[in-house]
C-alpha cells in the first residue's frame, strides 16, 4: 500500500534517533536492501492482512514487519529497533487518502543469517498491526 | 443462593452459565482443531501462490501437532524463517525479499477463530 509505505518511511528518515545509527539516513528500505548498500539498515514490509470487509465502511487491517540488519550483533541490531519501537508503537501516522487509528506492535522478530561465504547479518525488530479507514 | 438483608433478596441463576460450561471442553476442541487445519492450508496455498517452492521440502513440511486444548503449526526446515522474513546476503542464490506465508495464514483465519471462540459462551 503505496501510501502507507510513503508515512512509514517518511516517520523513519525524520528520526535522527534512529537514523544516526543506520549506515545512512536514507537506508531504510521497502522489502529488501538493494544490492552494494550498506549496513545498518532499516527494512519494512507487507506482512499480511487487508481489507476487514465487516461493513460498508472501508477498514485496512494490515500487518507490517519494521526490522534493523546489522553487520554486527544482535546489541546493535536491537538498538535500532528500540529506537524504532519507539516512534510506531502506539503513534499515529499521517497517511495520504486515509486516518490511521491504530497501530501497535504485537509480535517481534530476532533471528541470525549466515551466507555461504560466512558473512554474519542479525535481524530484530517487530511485526505491527496498523488500522487505517478512508479520510 | 440468597442474601437477605433486611427486605432485600438476592438471588444469583447459575443455570444458563452451567449450561455454557457443560460440554464446553470438546466444543473448545473442534474450534481450534477447526483454525489449525485452516491455517495449515492456508499456508501451504500461500507457499504454492507466491512460488516459494523448489524441491517441495518446505511445503511437504507444514504440519499440524495435537495437544489438549492446543494445536502447534509448524515447518519442519530450517530455512523457513528466512522465507518469512528474508535474508540480505550479496549473492545471487540465497539473497531474498521476505515472502511470508505463515503470517498471512493465521492473519485470514483470526477473524473466522474469534467469532467461533465468541459463539462458544453464547
Amino acid at each position: 500500500m503505496n501510501a502507507l509505505e510513503q508515512a512509514l518511511w517518511g516517520t523513519i528518515n525524520a528520526t535522527s534517533a534512529v537514523t544516526n545509527l543506520l549506515a545512512g539516513t536514507t537506508s531504510i528500505y521497502n522489502l529488501i536492501v538493494p544490492r552494494n548498500q550498506f549496513f545498518p539498515a532499516i527494512v519494512f514490509g507487507f506482512f499480511g492482512g487487508g481489507d476487514a470487509n465487516e461493513t460498508p465502511r472501508r477498514r485496512k487491517d494490515l500487518l507490517y514487519t519494521v526490522k534493523a540488519i546489522t553487520a554486527t550483533s544482535m546489541q546493535a541490531a536491537g538498538a535500532i529497533d528500540a529506537q524504532v519501537d519507539a516512534i510506531l508503537h502506539n503513534k499515529t501516522l499521517v497517511v495520504t487518502g486515509w486516518t490511521n487509528y491504530w497501530m501497535a506492535r504485537e509480535r517481534d522478530i530476532a533471528y541470525h543469517e549466515t551466507t555461504p561465504e560466512g558473512r554474519e547479518y542479525w535481524h530484530c525488530g517487530g511485526i505491527y498491526r496498523i488500522r487505517l479507514n478512508p479520510s | 443462593m440468597a442474601i437477605s438483608p433486611g427486605n432485600i433478596i438476592v438471588t444469583l441463576d447459575k443455570r444458563r452459565l452451567q449450561m455454557i460450561q457443560a460440554g464446553l471442553e470438546p466444543k473448545a476442541e473442534k474450534v481450534i482443531g477447526i483454525a489449525a487445519r485452516h491455517i495449515e492450508m492456508g499456508w501451504k496455498a500461500e507457499i504454492i501462490a507466491k512460488h516459494v517452492i523448489d524441491t517441495g521440502a518446505y511445503l511437504n513440511s507444514v504440519h499440524v501437532e495435537s495437544g489438549h486444548l492446543e494445536r502447534i503449526i509448524s515447518d519442519g526446515v530450517e530455512y523457513g524463517i528466512y522465507q518469512e522474513f528474508g535474508t540480505v546476503n550479496d549473492d545471487q542464490t540465497t539473497r531474498l525479499a521476505a515472502r511470508p506465508t505463515l503470517g498471512p495464514a493465521v492473519e485470514a483465519e483470526r477473524p473466522n477463530f474469534l467469532k467461533a471462540w465468541d459463539e462458544l459462551f453464547r
